[in-house]
């Protein structure tokens, strides 16, 4: 506190003696001189710049500068040229020499230093001395110029004194003419042999002397490599011992970077606690995605614990029913079977078959076309679009299986010896070059080394690469799967995924929006390869890559550019696709499970999956017992493929389904057992996911139809009971729903429209207009435009003023001058007139 | 086609050596007179189609009384499918032009509605058909909210595309008929554990949809897609003063909605944050959990 008065005092001290100064030096002004602005009335916190004027003073500085300037222009107004001194400080007398050499010195920096000289390189201002550079001077080797220094004056090539004397100050010719005299002629001649006979003197003492100074040169050169021995012997003798390990030692440690201070290093938990943090935050993240803009509720958030729970326990619970799927998991009494049928490689074939049996409706207003077609909800194209597919598959056919013997044949048996660096692969047919040799689960280890030896820490543009190399993998992952058309294959092809998963998982992570793009890429072909033929179910490599993405991607969220696609692409399959054989049937069932798998954390609902579920039970009834009961599309009203022909209660094989029931074409018992027990699973845990929804019984109604018709008695007791809990939880859901009736949100009350007082901000007395940036930036240049005109306007009135002035004053000058002139004319012509007159007069009276 | 063909053969071109003449009056008369027969023959579902095609596009403004065929249109559109459909656009002209009053109608187009349509290359001219026939503000409100509450039904089972469309008719048809707001907001106390509404009776009047409320749509805000989610929630706002154009849409397909999704430029490139266990999720994983791969 006391050192801020202090420094207060300090400064009002300073402002204090400022003033003293000024007034000091100010000259009293006389009163008359002062105009006074008279204010009209006082603002408070106004500042006000020209209170006081002296117009005297600033009139006569007007005038003062006029007269060095306008003046000046005017009187030189006529002449083409003039002249300019540009000598520095020469025209100040008050400089002695000595500044003024420093003046021009400086100049000469300066001129260095402007725009146009500073490229100028090497040439750095060279200081001189009598026309040398320094620097050639110090090296003392021009022996003339010392000479010529120390030279006596009268041998300077100049003429001696005692001639000059003669010469010039003695009286010239007249003086000397007495005692031998010479003519000019002579004289001249004599003074040019002196001058001659000294200079060639000078000329030869000149070159003796620099003929020494060589030989001298010569001779010390002569004796410069034995000094130099000398000097070396000295120095290794010295030098030697004093190269000593300690000394080295001690040297290095003293020059070794010393360690930087870094951060300390965090504990593991620690650790573990940034990691789960972030992942909360994660997670909350995508709830928020999730909830979209859909359920936008304020008290939502508070809820956010309870949310966070209820994942939790979904977790637990996976996880529970894992293990006890590995339990079940240990038999298989399913019959291998390796026949080739044309089914199987169906979906591949209508792959390669380019013909688009897409019709291009061109529908005007009314021509009824959607009518007058053989087919009106076109089952029957079905039909026609098979027996062509039937046909080219026996063709192709021979030229798949070659190619599976050919790919089987190049992987060499187990080798654990997997070399540790691996080059990153530059087009696809390398990756799987690389791949294909090596086993499923060692494939995972080889892509693992391939991503470390490359990674995108290592070097510039490995990022790039490795979204080639996440590309390449898709493709071959993809490639596996089409080209998969027996059980090992695909087995072989699942767990080979199974292993890149995590590797291919990793690779996104690091590089996300190659990823993402590559995956748009990949999805939209497949999908336009899919609505070629949208009746039949594409290939087993959709399946794969469905999966991939759920595992690549937030599948919960209300809008993704991926997984939104993705669902309609399953819900277009599930709707649109023929179910006529066993793999159809198999393969809507692992959609359909993927659609479980992306709905299963938001709980979203998909009519067309429920739909397909209800048409698989629906199959399991047989068609005699009810005529009435309908089947929706795709599946038709009279397909009973899944009806047992067999009594299956006595069977206690797995019931879980199989990966190979994708390619097997034989309808087994079992397989149709095993059908139905996944479909009931799904639609209980469709009916869980659920369960908030308000029609619920309402999507689940015709299934609970369904069910009650399923012939229970001839199906194992594990899907008895599985029917049995499904039509319970149907009961339950319905006595348990309640129907609350919708209620629209009530309007609010609009306000009445009141005129409120416009109150600004800020009350200036001036009213600030509202515009744009530009706009004010521009009106304050033209306000400044015209006020610069009005000053130049001035200025030019007042120059012209001041000319006139000077006009003027030479007019009256140069008339007075004339009107002297003429008088002067006059008095000398009247004094002449009279002079005329008494001469005339003389004469006159002379005469007479 | 054929059947047609023969008739105008011997009707118009009898002699080759004969200048043909067209008399427009008398060509008029033979044509009633034809069509009055072609009424009374037996057609299989083909033919059926074929001349309920021509009536529609060429004769039915050359004919007298063209309310004769309301007997043969009614019949047709009791056979289903495609034939029905015609029919049903024959009634309507039929309507609209020469006043006919056929109540049943509401009730045939009402039992059009099943979850077939969906399936059908006619359903987007079933649409617009059904949308021009409920235009009238003058229908009775159970017999729209029966229609209402029907498509509602429907719309659980329909592909995405449909829905929208099934969402932007209901919109309007609540516009049109402010009685039916009370589907979309009663205040009443009583709650209700099944829906008054009755789905298998033929009678839209008998349904007593009246009673109920539009559960299915509030339902259909948790669709899998956002769009149709986004359609679904017209009925949380208030309802706008003009009604939803639904010819745009009638021509959408899944094609198209994917194009659409995958077209939506996002800057925010989202991952899973989760690390999977070989091919598994770590949650929610279903995959594996039914299938032994």
């Amino acid at each position: 506190m006391a050192k801020a008065k202090n420094r207060k005092r300090v400064f009002s001290d300073k402002i204090q003696d400022k003033n003293k100064n000024s007034k000091t030096t100010m000259k009293p002004r006389s009163p008359f001189e002062v105009h006074i602005n008279n204010e009209k009335m006082k603002v408070l916190g106004r500042k006000i710049q020209h209170s006081k004027g002296l117009p005297g003073i600033s009139r006569a500085k007007a005038i003062d500068k006029r007269k060095k300037t306008l003046l000046k222009e005017y009187n030189v107004r006529n002449k083409s040229n003039s002249f300019t001194d540009r000598r520095i400080c020469e025209l100040n007398q008050n400089l002695s020499t000595d500044e003024k050499q420093r003046a021009r010195f400086a100049a000469v920096r300066v001129k260095a230093h402007k725009k146009k000289s500073i490229f100028n390189l090497g040439e750095d201002e060279v200081l001189t001395h009598k026309g040398q550079t320094l620097s050639e001077i110090e090296k003392f080797n021009d022996l003339q110029t010392e000479d010529e220094d120390c030279d006596d004056p009268n041998e300077t090539g100049k003429l001696d004194e005692k001639f000059v004397g003669e010469a010039h100050f003695g009286g010239g010719l007249l003086a000397k003419k007495g005692e031998g005299f010479k003519g000019h002629k002579d004289l001249i001649e004599q003074l040019i042999a002196d001058s001659k006979k000294r200079k060639a003197e000078k000329q030869k003492t000149k070159e003796s002397v620099l003929e020494l100074t060589e030989k001298l040169n010569s001779e010390w050169k002569d004796l410069i490599p034995l000094v130099k021995e000398y000097k070396n012997n000295s120095d290794s003798k010295m030098e030697k011992p004093k190269i000593d390990d300690f000394d080295r030692l001690m040297n290095e440690l003293k020059f070794e970077p010393r360690g930087t201070v870094t951060d300390r290093l965090k504990s593991e938990k620690e650790l573990a606690e940034e990691e789960k943090e972030k992942l909360e935050e994660l997670e909350r993240q995508r709830i928020e995605r999730m909830k979209g803009t859909l359920e936008e509720k304020p008290n939502k958030i508070t809820h956010r614990s309870a949310d966070d729970l209820d994942d939790d326990f979904i977790y637990e619970e996976i996880d529970n029913e894992k293990m006890l799927s590995y339990n079940e998991n240990g038999v298989s009494n399913v019959p291998l079977e390796s026949c080739l049928t044309e089914d199987k490689i169906e979906d591949e074939v209508s792959e390669m078959e380019e013909s688009s049996h897409s019709e291009v409706e061109t529908e005007s207003e009314d021509d009824l076309s959607d009518l007058k077609g053989e087919s009106s909800s076109s089952e029957d194209e079905y039909e026609l679009e098979k027996v062509k597919t039937e046909q080219t598959n026996n063709s192709n056919m021979s030229d798949v299986l070659k190619e599976n013997t050919c790919s089987k044949k190049k992987i060499i048996k187990t080798k654990d010896e997997i070399p540790y660096t691996f080059a990153m692969p530059d087009k696809y047919e390398e990756l799987y070059g690389i791949l294909i040799k090596y086993t499923a689960v060692n494939q995972g280890t080889v892509l693992e080394r391939i991503i470390q030896c490359n990674h995108s820490s290592l070097a510039k543009g490995n990022k790039d690469k490795l979204g080639l190399l996440f590309e390449y993998s898709l493709q071959y992952v993809n490639n596996l799967a089409s080209e998969s058309v027996d059980e090992q294959s695909l087995e072989n092809c699942f767990r080979i995924f199974e292993a890149l998963m995590p590797k291919i998982f990793d690779l996104a992570q690091m590089n996300p929006n190659e990823c993402h793009k590559k995956v748009v890429e990949y999805l939209k072909k497949k999908f336009d390869e899919y609505w070629e033929n949208s009746k039949q179910y594409p290939g087993i490599e959709n399946l794969l890559f469905l999966k991939l993405i759920s595992i690549l991607f937030t599948t919960s969220d209300f809008r993704h550019q991926i997984i939104t696609p993705c669902l309609i692409f399953i819900e277009q399959m599930l709707l649109n696709c023929r179910v006529t054989s066993k793999r159809d049937i198999s393969y809507g069932l692992f959609l359909s499970t993927l659609a479980l798998e992306y709905s299963s954390l938001s709980k979203r609902f998909m009519p067309g999956c429920i739909n397909y579920l209800g048409g698989i039970i629906g199959m399991a009834i047989s068609k005699s017992t009810i005529c009435a009961l309908k089947l929706f599309p795709p599946f038709k009203s009279g397909s009973s493929f899944l009806v047992l022909l067999k009594n299956q209660s006595s069977n206690t094989s797995a019931l879980k389904m199989e990966i190979t029931d994708l390619i097997k074409t034989e309808m087994t018992e079992i397989f149709k057992v095993r059908a139905l027990h996944l479909a009931l699973k799904l639609v209980k845990e469709f009916c869980d996911n659920f369960d908030s929804l308000a029609s619920n019984v309402e999507i689940f109604n015709h299934i609970q139809n369904y069910c009650e018709q399923v012939p229970k008695d001839m199906y194992p007791e594990t899907v008895q009971s599985e029917i049995n809990s499904c039509l319970q939880k149907f009961e339950k859901m319905k006595s348990m729903r309640k129907l609350k009736y919708l209620v629209m949100e009530a309007k609010k009350p609009k306000a009445l429209r009141l005129y409120e007082p416009k109150i600004v901000e800020i009350y200036d007395r001036k009213n600030f207009k509202i515009q744009s940036e530009e706009k004010a930036a521009r009106n304050k240049l033209l306000h400044k435009l015209k006020r610069e005109k009005k000053g130049a306007l001035r200025e030019i009135r007042r120059d012209n003023a001041f000319l006139g002035k000077i006009k003027i004053k030479q007019q009256i000058q140069s008339d007075l001058e004339r009107k002297q002139k003429v008088k002067k004319i006059y008095a000398e012509a009247s004094i002449q007139q009279s002079e005329l007159n008494t001469l005339d007069r003389i004469k006159k009276r002379k005469i007479k | 086609m054929q059947i047609y063909q023969n008739t105008e053969v011997k009707l118009l071109c009898g002699n080759e050596d004969s200048i043909f003449v067209f008399d427009e009056n008398v060509t008029k008369k033979v044509l009633n007179k034809i069509w009055n027969c072609v009424m009374q023959w037996e057609h299989t579902k083909a033919t059926h189609k074929q001349v309920l095609i021509v009536l529609l596009e060429r004769i039915l403004p050359h004919l007298e009384k063209p309310l004769f065929l309301t007997d043969f249109l009614m019949d047709s559109l009791d056979v289903g499918g495609p034939v029905s459909l015609l029919a049903l656009q024959g009634i309507f002209t039929m309507i609209q032009m020469h006043n006919l009053d056929y109540p049943d109608v509401f009730k045939k187009l009402y039992s059009m509605f099943e979850p077939e349509i969906f399936h059908t290359k006619y359903k987007a001219r079933l649409f617009y058909l059904s949308d021009l026939f409920l235009s009238s503000t003058h229908l009775p409100e159970n017999l729209v909210a029966a229609f209402v509450k029907r498509l509602a039904r429907l719309a659980l089972i329909a592909p995405p595309e449909d829905i929208i469309i099934i969402c932007m008719f209901i919109g309007n048809l609540i516009l049109r008929h402010p009685g039916l707001k009370c589907l979309l907001n009663r205040v009443t106390d009583t709650i209700p554990n099944m829906d008054p509404f009755i789905m298998d009776e033929s009678d839209p009047v008998k349904s007593n949809a009246i009673e109920s409320s539009l559960w299915e749509i509030q339902t259909l805000q948790h669709h899998t897609l956002p769009t149709v989610s986004k359609a679904a929630s017209f009925i949380n706002n208030p309802l706008p003063s003009v009604e939803w154009d639904i010819t745009n849409h009638l021509n959408n397909t899944g094609e198209s909605m994917f194009d659409k999704e995958i077209k939506k430029f996002t800057k925010q490139v989202v991952l899973s944050f989760e690390k999977p266990k070989g091919m598994s999720l770590n949650r929610g994983e279903k995959v594996l959990q039914y299938w032994k791969i």
